[in-house]
C-alpha cells in the first residue's frame, strides 16, 4: 500500500476508494475525512441542538413544550425559537417565539389581553415573510379569542390543532 | 416574553421615566418616537409608555355583540386597587429586569400596581420586588 508522510509529520495511507492519502488511527483503519453529505448532516444535528437548548433555556411558558411537540411530529421543521429579527415594517427589532417553514408562532401564557396592536403587527410581518401567523394561547379567555378572530388572527388553543395546522401549511 | 402591565393614578411622562431608568439601569436604549424603552444587553426587555386605559379596546359592536367581553373588563378592573388607572406593558424574560425597571418606576409613581399576564398575578410593586419567581 502506497504510503507518504504527511504535513504534520503523521504517515498517511493512501485509499483507492476516495483517491487521497489519509492518517491510519487503528491498524486497518483508515481515518477518512468527512463528505460534504456528512458536513451537512453534523450542520443540521448542531442546528437543531441549539433550537433545542434555546428552548429549553426559553423562560417563556409553553415555548419547550410547543417546540418539543413539533420536532416530535415534523423533525426539523423548526427555524427559530425566542429570536430576534429586523421587521422593516416598524423600522425595528421584533422578537418571535418559535418560526417554523412556514409559520410564525406567537406564544402567550395568559388571557391575552390587549394584545390587538401586537398581534397585528406581528400578522403584518409574518405576510411580509410570506409565512402564516398564528396564536398559540392555551389560556386566552374566550373573549378575547373571539375578539382577535375578528381582527383576522388565527389562534389555537391546543397543541393537537397546532400541529394540524402547521401540516397543513407544511412547505 | 411575559407581558406585565403596570397601572397607575397618573399618565407615565416619558421623560421622567427616562431619567430614572438611565440613572439606575444600565444598557438600556430610548425610543421616544414610539415612546418605549429597550434592553440593549442579551437580556431583553421593552418597556412600552402606552397610558391607555382598560376599556380603550372596547368598540359599540361589543356592547350588544360581545357583552361578555365587558364584564370581563369589569372583573378585571375591580382586581386593580388603582382607581381609573392608566395601563402601560412591559415585555420581559427575566422577573428581575422587572424589578429593576418596578423599583425606578415606583419612585416617580409610588401607587405602581403590578399584574403579570401569563400568571395571572396581581400585587404592589414592592410586594413584585420581595417575591420570587420562577422565571
Amino acid at each position: 500500500m502506497a504510503t507518504k508522510i504527511g504535513a504534520g509529520g503523521h504517515r498517511q495511507n493512501y485509499d483507492p476508494r476516495t483517491g487521497r492519502y489519509a492518517k491510519t488511527t487503528f491498524p486497518g483503519l483508515v481515518k477518512l475525512p468527512p463528505t460534504r453529505k456528512e458536513k451537512a448532516q453534523r450542520r443540521e444535528e448542531l442546528r437543531r441542538l441549539e433550537l433545542f437548548n434555546r428552548a429549553k433555556k426559553s423562560r417563556d411558558k409553553y415555548v419547550f413544550e410547543v417546540y418539543l411537540a413539533i420536532e416530535n411530529e415534523l423533525p426539523g421543521e423548526v427555524c427559530l425559537v425566542n429570536d430576534f429579527r429586523f421587521d422593516t415594517t416598524i423600522n425595528n427589532v421584533r422578537e418571535l417565539d418559535i418560526v417554523t417553514k412556514k409559520c410564525i408562532i406567537e406564544i402567550k401564557g395568559g388571557t391575552g389581553s390587549r394584545n390587538t396592536h401586537q398581534l397585528l403587527a406581528q400578522k403584518r410581518f409574518a405576510e411580509m415573510k410570506k409565512k402564516q401567523h398564528v396564536l398559540f394561547a392555551p389560556e386566552i379567555s374566550y373573549r378575547n379569542e373571539g375578539r382577535y378572530k375578528k381582527h383576522g388572527i388565527e389562534i389555537k388553543r391546543d397543541i393537537k390543532t397546532l400541529i394540524q395546522f402547521i401540516k397543513e401549511n407544511k412547505q | 416574553m411575559r407581558d406585565i402591565f403596570l397601572f397607575t393614578s397618573k399618565p407615565m411622562d416619558f421623560a421622567e421615566c427616562e431619567k430614572v431608568i438611565n440613572a439606575s439601569i444600565r444598557h438600556v436604549v430610548s425610543e421616544p418616537d414610539i415612546n418605549r424603552f429597550r434592553s440593549t444587553s442579551k437580556n431583553h426587555w421593552y418597556f412600552t409608555i402606552e397610558n391607555g386605559n382598560i376599556y380603550d379596546e372596547v368598540t359599540e359592536e361589543d356592547y350588544t355583540d360581545n357583552p361578555g367581553y365587558i364584564r370581563e373588563l369589569d372583573d378585571w378592573a375591580a382586581k386593580i386597587p388603582v382607581k381609573d388607572p392608566y395601563i402601560n406593558r412591559l415585555e420581559s424574560y427575566r422577573s428581575i429586569d422587572v424589578k429593576r425597571l418596578v423599583a425606578a418606576l415606583v419612585t416617580i409613581y409610588p401607587d405602581l400596581y403590578v399584574n403579570v399576564d401569563d400568571d395571572n398575578w396581581y400585587g404592589t410593586a414592592q410586594e413584585y420586588i420581595d417575591t420570587e419567581f420562577d422565571y
